[in-house]
């Protein structure tokens, strides 16, 4: 055997059996054995020869590896630039493994040379970004041969990936004290909870603790389909409990690279293989996205299950098969099991893209979104008659959900037929003209009524009369929940972006594309302004077409550019777009608080199992850190009985309510003076105000004035709290940063 | 443009198997060989890491000359790589508990005397037995002794004037609460 040939399978084999080594450390916490700079080393050296192997042969192996159809005489034509360029990408194809190989190999050995750190997180995040970049080179080394335009394709995709991976990666390990913590509570703990006990049908949310009659926070039914639940719970049961910031932000981060996956497809489909790359690019550094692949929130599942419903109607308008159409029904229905207001703002999305598409032909439309329209139902129904009741009656439950996917499976074999009878349905309406009035009448007042007590129920989510035509609001939206997101430079790429959908260049397709999601993120705006002004992430739809008009934009620009040159132009604009919301992005992601860990540890150190703690303020995690129940006051009409016959220190002890944990300077007393007082509970508001009355309030248009009655209650339960702080009820026991626990025991 | 003969072609397939197999033998000649010198006959303390990484460099060195591309033609050579890599590891895992549990529990190497008068002073060498500032207690039979000196490695205590005569067994007993499992007596003779 040749000398090189030895030298450089030595070097191969070494830089795999250290990738083993390496992934195998971190995940079974091996001791390596061996002194990792030798290590270090050799995969350096191992990258180094092999680097220069295949950069200064490149042509050749080009040739001798079949990988790249590309003829001798057509590669010695090009440029000199263009022909390092493909060296380089053939050099990256292969060595796409390799290199990854050699990065986490080295970072892996770094950090486990320090075993005091929880940098494992960044090895454990190049490990999967390399599993993706490996299931692409095996994909792609299938075929015997791969073309230029492919091999573009996949390294421009992959260095989106990369871009996401980079940025997010420093903030795997923060804990759950930045912004939104009860979110994490909300899915997190019913997926820890899940694990610990083995139960997937298991729901238990400690942080809604009743300390009178539900300390465990059990719930006998799920509300939505717990999918986020559910794949948190997979990815703890794999990767273990031990490091739970870690492994939950890799859910979401997998569900954030599947949403940049289905896009990219979507908009390659729709508009161009360019724009999908620039949209992937400002998608991946948007502090909007970044936050939303970040925290655990169910519009980032929401948004991946549009994406490809959307993407199966484009492919069932350009390959007329009602297959399509029906899984596309499918794939929405079940994101609206998961959260409702999914409908808001894709529906309209598919109902003016297919009007505009069968523009002549009303039959037409309402078939194919009646059809729609069936196959959205079908799953909210197994939702509500079986899923919802898997945690009270497993067996039956599971049985109704067997016989519901039975269902679903003999609908779709039906879809032809079911097509032709809403078909003839509707020619019957216009034959029998004065029925279909009446029907129509019947079947509208109905709905209308059925949708009124349903807004009813859902008052604080949509808006009203008083709020839908007022601007301020709007303009803070704008400001505050859409600009602070996109920057002024990419909202003027998006305007012009729309000008551009009017040009004669954008066809019909885009138009109408564009068109529905921009008509979609309206019709949501307008209807769901309430939730959208309070909280960012209600945002993420409106964003995204932002910057989707923006890539339309851009690539009018970038089209004729050369392969190197856009290559550059991705990375320059990745770097530009992520500095200009840099700041945005680290306080979205960075915001941690310090004390955390001592504070959980603490608590669990020194209460028992159904010990609760009082959030008072944003302490909310801890509930997940620490298994320990939380409440956020102790304002029940048993507990204020108690406090007046037995005092407070011993009501405490009797409902097992231990400490309270605030990371104020002070507990807020005032929200825990009503238990001290004789005020009667049920009819009294606590001072809270609708989500409208905040909205009038924040621009001076709440005009309702307090009754003397509520003055004189406004003032007792002020007295009152003065009163728990110069008694010192609240006993500071322990202090930990910005975490103060309060001993409510009286020891 | 003249084209380079390579009758072996880079394959990841083939790579990862060799990697697996090196890691393999890595795993199982490590292991034997640090429980043989460390433990069993206590030849060494502890394995000197740079050893182990030229024995890993001579592994992959010998993996370089084998034909790999040839042995992943037949997937019955794959199985059994996967099979023995997945085994060898579980044991590899399992003995790592195993020993490292070992290094929870005192070991004795020798002791300055084997035999002793009250009030006399002994030195104990060995190792685990815990840090200074993390003291455990020594024993001879049930009775306690008072330490002089405490070190990992190194203990120096004195036998009281109310131990009784007799042979006992020395227990050194770390702040773990762990016990040497070894045997190791001394006489306590009277003057």
């Amino acid at each position: 055997m040749k000398i090189l040939q030895l030298i450089s399978h030595f070097f191969r084999i070494s830089s795999t059996s250290i990738l083993l080594f390496s992934i195998l450390s971190i995940f079974f916490h091996l001791d390596i054995k061996m002194n990792s700079n030798l290590l270090i080393t050799l995969q350096i050296a191992s990258f180094v020869y092999l680097f220069k192997i295949f950069i200064v042969d490149g042509g050749q192996n080009l040739l001798k590896h079949n990988k790249i159809n590309i003829s001798v005489k057509t590669f010695n034509n090009k440029q000199y630039l263009q022909k390092l360029f493909i060296n380089l990408l053939d050099f990256l194809q292969r060595f796409i493994i390799y290199l990854p190989l050699l990065i986490t190999g080295i970072a892996a050995f770094l950090v486990l040379k320090s075993p005091a750190t929880n940098s494992f997180f960044i090895i454990k995040g190049m490990f999967f970004a390399n599993l993706v970049l490996i299931v692409f080179q095996l994909q792609t080394s299938k075929k015997s041969t791969t073309s230029l335009h492919k091999l573009i394709e996949i390294s421009m995709f992959s260095l989106v990936i990369l871009i996401f991976t980079i940025i997010k990666a420093p903030y795997f390990n923060k804990n759950f004290t930045g912004n939104n913590t009860m979110k994490y509570n909300t899915y997190v703990e019913p997926a820890k909870y899940m694990v610990e006990n083995n139960n997937f049908f298991r729901f238990q949310r400690k942080y809604t603790s009743n300390p009178i009659n539900n300390v465990d926070g059990l719930y006998k039914e799920f509300s939505t389909f717990p999918l986020l639940e559910w794949s948190l719970a997979i990815s703890y049961k794999i990767l273990g409990l031990n490091n739970i910031f870690f492994n939950t932000r890799l859910v979401m981060y997998l569900i954030g690279l599947l949403i940049l996956l289905s896009s990219y497809f979507l908009v390659k489909k729709q508009i161009n293989q360019n724009t999908a790359i620039i949209f992937l690019t400002l998608l991946s550094t948007n502090p909007l996205f970044l936050l939303a692949t970040h925290l655990t929130i169910y519009d980032t599942l929401l948004m991946l299950f549009f994406v490809n419903s959307y993407s199966l109607y484009c492919d069932y308008k350009n390959k007329q098969k009602l297959n399509y159409l029906a899984w596309a029904g499918l794939l929405l229905g079940i994101a609206s099991t998961m959260k409702s207001s999914v409908i808001f703002w894709s529906v309209p999305v598919f109902l003016l893209d297919n009007f505009l598409i069968n523009f002549k032909s009303f039959r037409k439309f309402v078939q194919e979104i009646g059809l729609f329209f069936v196959f959205i139902l079908l799953p909210s129904s197994i939702q509500s008659l079986a899923i919802s009741n898997l945690p009270n009656k497993p067996v039956i439950s599971s049985l109704l959900l067997i016989i519901g996917l039975i269902l679903v499976k003999y609908v779709l074999t039906k879809k032809t037929l079911l097509f032709e009878i809403i078909g003839k349905t509707f020619d019957w309406f216009i034959k029998h003209g004065i029925l279909a009035i009446f029907s129509i009448v019947v079947i509208g007042s109905t709905a209308i009524y059925l949708l009124v007590q349903k807004i009813g129920q859902w008052s604080e989510f949509f808006t009203d009369s008083k709020l839908i035509f007022l601007a301020p609001m709007y303009q803070y939206i704008f400001q505050a929940r859409q600009l602070s997101f996109v920057s002024y430079f990419i909202f003027a790429l998006s305007i012009l972006g729309f000008i551009l959908l009017f040009h004669k260049s954008a066809d019909r397709n885009q138009r109408i594309t564009m068109f529905g999601l921009l008509f979609g993120a309206a019709v949501y705006l307008v209807i769901n302004s309430k939730v959208i002004f309070f909280h960012n992430y209600y945002s993420l739809h409106i964003i995204y077409v932002y910057l989707l008009l923006a890539a339309f934009f851009l690539n009018k620009i970038t089209k004729n550019l050369n392969i190197a040159v856009k290559f550059v132009f991705i990375i320059l604009l990745a770097i530009f777009c992520f500095k200009l919301t840099e700041r945005k992005t680290i306080e979205l992601l960075a915001a941690e608080k310090w004390g955390f860990q001592a504070t959980s540890d603490y608590i669990a150190t020194n209460t028992q199992d159904n010990e609760i703690f009082v959030d008072d303020s944003h302490t909310l995690s801890i509930t997940i850190s620490a298994s320990r129940p939380s409440i956020a006051h102790f304002n029940y009409p048993e507990i204020q009985k108690d406090i007046k016959e037995i005092g407070f220190n011993q009501t405490m002890k009797k409902y097992h309510i231990k400490y309270l944990i605030s990371s104020n300077e002070k507990p807020s007393y005032l929200n825990y003076a009503i238990a001290f007082t004789n005020l009667d509970m049920k009819a009294f508001n606590h001072g809270e105000m609708t989500r409208r009355d905040m909205i009038l309030q924040k621009f001076g248009l709440y005009k309702k004035q307090m009754t003397k009655e509520e003055q004189e209650t406004s003032r007792l339960l002020l007295e009152q709290a003065e009163q728990i702080e110069k008694k010192q009820l609240f006993k500071l026991e322990k202090v930990f940063d910005s975490y103060k626990i309060y001993n409510l025991y009286g020891e | 443009m003249k084209l380079k003969k390579n009758k072996r072609k880079p394959n990841l397939i083939s790579d990862l198997l060799a990697g697996m197999i090196v890691l393999e033998f890595f795993f199982l000649l490590t292991d034997l060989t640090e429980y043989l010198l460390t433990e069993k006959y206590w030849l060494l303390n502890s394995l000197d890491y740079k050893l182990t990484g030229l024995f890993f460099l001579f592994l992959v060195l010998i993996a370089s000359f084998i034909n790999w591309e040839k042995l992943i033609l037949k997937k019955i050579y794959i199985a059994l790589a996967l099979l023995s890599f997945f085994t060898l590891l579980v044991i590899h895992l399992k003995y790592n508990e195993f020993y490292r549990e070992l290094q929870n529990y005192p070991k004795i190497k020798n002791l300055s005397k084997t035999w002793g008068i009250k009030g006399s002073w002994v030195k104990v060498s060995g190792r685990n037995f815990s840090d200074t500032h993390e003291q455990g207690k020594v024993y001879l039979g049930e009775q306690e002794m008072t330490i002089k000196k405490w070190s990992d490695k190194e203990i120096i205590f004195e036998i009281p004037l109310n131990t009784n005569l007799g042979e006992h067994r020395i227990y050194i007993e770390n702040y773990k609460k762990k016990r040497n499992q070894t045997i190791n007596s001394y006489q306590v003779k009277s003057i």
